[in-house]
């Protein structure tokens, strides 16, 4: 028995090197090799704030950045990945993007001009963005947070059924106060680091170049202040601490300084 | 014995001609036939008398010519679909033998040559269309 078990020890280790599954790539139309898709940067949804690779999304933005790279089984040699129609998808500076919605192939030529495989993506319009909250697990319309506490947001492009989309979009964030609420960006395009600086509500609100906007509510609370800090924090904590109607006014100029910090 | 050479010289040129007879006589191109390898995600039509896509779609084919006696050509006799407007429809070849992959560059009308030996032997008239809005 125990024999048996041993010869069956290689088979197994054999299945289980060549059973895992690439779960990085997707089979060719032609099933000559393999496609990865490519975060181009960390504003992608789709490598969840890593720029690497996944599998290709089933949909992608209109106008989100993406690459895609190519490994033929037989080592086709240098391969090229390249647009079948400049009409639907534009390539530039190594990036693809859909120009209009619908679906378009991607070629993988090799340097005969030899076309090893393709596969077909699909691009939609985005329709609206869901902002999402610290958890990054349900979109938000408002948002409650405390002075001198940062709070993170971030924004995920949907289609007309909500279905999350690939694709690096240039997000646009702003505060409609930020003697209240400071924006920073953070790493990714597509998420902010708000500052609360002073009590009071303001919107913050990112939109794509395409005009499309979400507008968050944050209600800024004031917080404990803290034992020791910086001497601008004190004065910012201390005016709001005196009244909320006239702490808005002191407090502006707490927001140019935050400003003029960031 | 002179007379015996020359008739023997003459036999073998006989043979040779109509060696060059049969070779000339070889069945020559009848149709094409074409089969869909891909499975595309949109609607296409794709067959020896007309080609439809819609732009940005490819389809992988195999395409097999017949000679006049209904066989399939053999495997050295050269194949080529040549697209009249790339900047309408592009045909590139793929890995496999007589395979090759249609794709629907921009709207508009075409021809694909069917090119056997060099030599043009038929057109497939071809449109491009846009993608219906969803």
């Amino acid at each position: 028995m125990i024999r048996k078990l041993l010869l069956l020890l290689p088979a197994a280790g054999l299945l289980v090197l060549t059973g895992c599954p690439v779960t990085d790539a997707s089979t060719g139309e032609l099933s000559n090799g393999r496609f990865a898709y490519l975060c181009v940067d960390s504003s992608d949804p789709t490598c969840d704030g890593i720029v690497g690779k996944a599998v290709i999304p089933d949909l992608l933005a209109v106008g989100g950045a993406f690459d895609l790279e190519y490994a033929g089984d037989s080592g086709a040699g240098l391969v090229q990945v390249q647009p079948a129609s400049d009409v639907m998808i534009s390539s530039t500076a190594g990036t693809f993007a859909f120009r209009i919605p619908g679906i378009a192939a991607m070629l993988a030529k090799n340097n005969g001009g030899v076309v090893a495989d393709f596969v077909h993506l699909r691009g939609v319009d985005v329709d609206h963005l869901d902002v999402l909250g610290e958890s990054l697990a349900e979109s938000i319309k408002t948002l409650e947070m405390t002075t001198g506490v940062a709070a993170a947001l971030a924004v995920s492009p949907r289609d007309r059924l909500d279905a999350r989309l690939g694709g690096a979009l240039a997000y646009t964030w702003a505060s409609s106060d930020p003697s209240i609420v400071a924006v920073n960006m953070a790493s990714a395009r597509n998420s902010v680091i708000l500052a609360g600086i002073a009590a009071g509500t303001a919107t913050v609100e990112v939109s794509l170049r395409s005009g499309l906007k979400m507008a968050v509510l944050v209600t800024v609370k004031q917080g404990v202040p803290m034992t020791t800090s910086s001497s601008s924090g004190a004065g910012g904590s201390s005016s709001s601490g005196s009244g909320s109607g006239s702490g808005s006014g002191t407090t502006t100029t707490g927001a140019g300084g935050a400003g003029g910090g960031k | 014995m002179k007379t015996r050479d020359l008739g023997s010289a003459a036999a073998l040129a006989i043979l040779g001609l109509l060696a060059a007879g049969l070779a000339g006589c070889a069945p020559g191109f009848d149709h094409l036939e074409i089969k869909i390898d891909t499975l595309p995600p949109l609607a296409v039509s794709v067959d020896p008398t007309n080609v439809e896509l819609p732009v940005g779609i490819a389809v992988g084919i195999t395409a097999t010519p017949f000679d006049t006696s209904g066989d399939k050509m053999d495997s050295d006799v050269v194949l080529n679909l040549v697209p009249k407007n790339q900047k309408v429809l592009a045909v590139e070849t793929s890995l496999d033998d007589r395979s090759f992959v249609l794709f629907g560059v921009g709207p508009g009308t075409t021809s694909i040559s069917v090119q056997v030996d060099h030599e043009s032997r038929t057109d497939i008239p071809a449109t491009v269309k846009l993608q219906p809005m969803e």
